[in-house]
């Protein structure tokens, strides 16, 4: 089995798009629909990279990502935004909080899987 | 008065004065006017004390009328503006409490534009999801197909055992029979050669046996000769007819042996001449078969050619299908996410409209408090215009209401027509 994956995104498409575009590459996508679900699938994983939405219900991307990263056992993970936002200001709030990228809906599956390669150095 | 006598008296001094001073006329002539001036008023004022208060009174009581009457009017004035007043706050209390009624309705409504947006997120990423997995259904079935005909006609192109190598095969194969035919008209010439050679000797040999039968006919002959003459010769002649004896049945011998020869000639000559016939006609059919053989060995590398080239064209097709499909694929995964920007948007729409439906109905109740069952009758209001407009099951159901089946879009039909007829058709 390949290197987790987990994709963080309310819309069921968006995730059905980004299991189809890395599990053909060798990782296994595990699904969540908002920041809260995603921090109890951390527990249960063995997570390599965290693909993230920023509006969610219930837990949006940015507290997800503050939530993970004063966890010591998750901190390491590298996490990517992958949203319609793309205003600099949140992408600046994203840097701040330690993400190491940021992707614009709509992405395109080659591209995703680049980036994801090169993060999880597979 | 007094005072008024004292400065004109004054001003004419001065005037006098002033002509004294300067030698002016014009002096005298001012103090002339200024004290004719004087004598006027005076005479005016000097009237009796009485007439002039009640001159005055009069005047005073004028003047109260007058300002009577103005405030009068001023009272009617202000009567009438109060009166607009209270007509206007009476306007505007109505309006605030329209506009208490309307930002109450556009709270209910903005709830029901939340619930609206819910349905059409939920129907879009229902039918993005079903629109998805049919495009990833469409690329396996490619692949699938792209990996069968890779596998198929792979076999037939490939380079160890493929169609192209069977032809080239066949090719070489079809050199070696054609050469074969030429060795084997070489052979069948040098064999009729070589048997007809042979007919040739055997009837030299024949010839020879012929000869052979003359001398042994004559030698008889001479036996018999010989015999004779030896009976003549008497006892004398007895050893030479012993041999004479011989000589004589060696001479039959040998004509016999020669007819045995000439019987086995003729019979070889009559078995190579059948050999002759047979062998040859055999090796002719052989290399006319070898020919034939050949002949459809050609045809069919002729027409294995172009298909072996139409199968390599297939492959190369299919790969190209293949990418273009997967390559169309990532474009239309691209464009399905728009659905989740439509949805984003929705989101900030509803968030802007429960804002300021928010602020209007703060705004409102600081100064209108309504009614419970106003709140409740604008509500009713607005699911009942909100129902007007329904046209999908989605719609009644978001609201909790019991469909009516008049207005939503299709109907129910019977299981033999839905049977028939794929998706929501009616037919009148």
């Amino acid at each position: 089995m390949g290197k987790q994956i987990l994709c963080v995104d309310d819309s069921v498409t968006i995730r059905k798009l980004v299991k189809k575009a890395l599990e053909p590459e060798g990782f296994e996508i595990i699904e969540a629909e908002n920041g809260q679900v995603a921090l109890d699938q951390c527990g249960k994983c063995e997570v390599s990279l965290c693909i993230v939405d920023v509006n969610m219900p219930v837990m949006d991307g940015f507290q997800f990502v503050e939530a993970l990263k004063q966890k010591p056992e998750y901190s390491h993970i590298p996490v990517v935004f992958l949203t319609t936002e793309s205003a600099a200001q949140k992408k600046q709030v994203g840097k701040e909080l330690g993400v190491n990228g940021w992707i614009v809906k709509p992405f395109e599956a080659p591209s995703l899987a680049k980036v994801v390669k090169m993060l999880v150095k597979q | 008065m007094q005072k008024l006598s004292v400065v004109g008296g004054a001003l004419v001094i001065v005037l006098l004065a002033g002509n004294l001073i300067t030698g002016n006329s014009a002096y005298i002539y001012g103090a002339v006017l200024v004290a004719v001036a004087l004598l006027v008023i005076l005479l005016v004022r000097l009237k009796p004390e009485s007439s002039i208060q009640a001159e005055q009174n009069e005047t005073h009581v004028d003047k109260l009328t007058q300002e009577n009457q103005l405030l009068q009017t001023e009272l009617q004035q202000l009567e009438v503006q109060i009166q607009e007043l209270k007509a206007d706050v009476r306007e505007k209390d109505e309006y605030l409490h329209k506009f208490a009624v309307q930002c109450r309705k556009i709270a209910e409504a903005t709830d029901a534009e939340k619930i609206l947006s819910k349905v059409i997120v939920d129907k879009t990423e229902t039918a993005t999801l079903e629109l998805t997995n049919h495009v990833y259904s469409i690329g396996d079935w490619s692949k699938d197909v792209d990996d069968l005909i890779q596998r198929v006609f792979g076999q037939l192109t490939s380079e160890e055992g493929g169609l192209r190598v069977q032809s080239v095969r066949m090719e070489e194969e079809l050199r070696r029979i054609e050469q074969l035919i030429q060795e084997f008209k070489i052979i069948r010439d040098d064999y009729i050669g070589e048997l007809e050679m042979i007919e040739k000797t055997m009837k030299s040999v024949d010839q020879f046996t012929d000869t052979i039968t003359d001398l042994s006919e004559r030698t008889n002959v001479l036996a018999i000769n010989a015999s004779i003459e030896a009976a003549r010769a008497g006892q004398a002649g007895r050893g030479f007819a012993v041999i004479a004896s011989e000589v004589q049945g060696l001479a039959k011998s040998t004509m016999k042996i020669a007819d045995e020869i000439s019987t086995t000639i003729e019979s070889s000559v009559h078995t190579v001449k059948d050999s002759i016939g047979t062998y040859g006609e055999r090796l002719q059919n052989a290399v006319e078969k070898l020919a034939r053989s050949g002949e459809k060995h050609a045809s069919v590398i002729e027409q294995l050619t172009p298909q072996i080239d139409q199968v390599s064209e297939v492959i190369e097709e299919s790969q190209k299908l293949s990418s273009s499909v997967t390559k169309n694929i990532n474009d239309v995964t691209v464009h399905l996410q728009y659905q989740d920007s439509v949805r984003q948007i929705l989101q900030h729409m509803v968030q802007l409209f429960e804002t300021l439906a928010q602020e209007g109905t703060d705004f409102s109740a600081e100064k209108v408090q309504l009614s419970q069952a106003e709140i409740e009758q604008q509500a009713d209001e607005v699911r009942r215009l909100l129902k007007t407009f329904f046209t999908t099951r989605e719609e009644w159901q978001a609201f909790g209401h019991e469909i009516d089946e008049a207005m939503v879009e299709g109907t129910e039909d019977s299981d033999t027509q839905k049977k028939e007829l794929n998706g929501d058709i009616t037919l009148f």
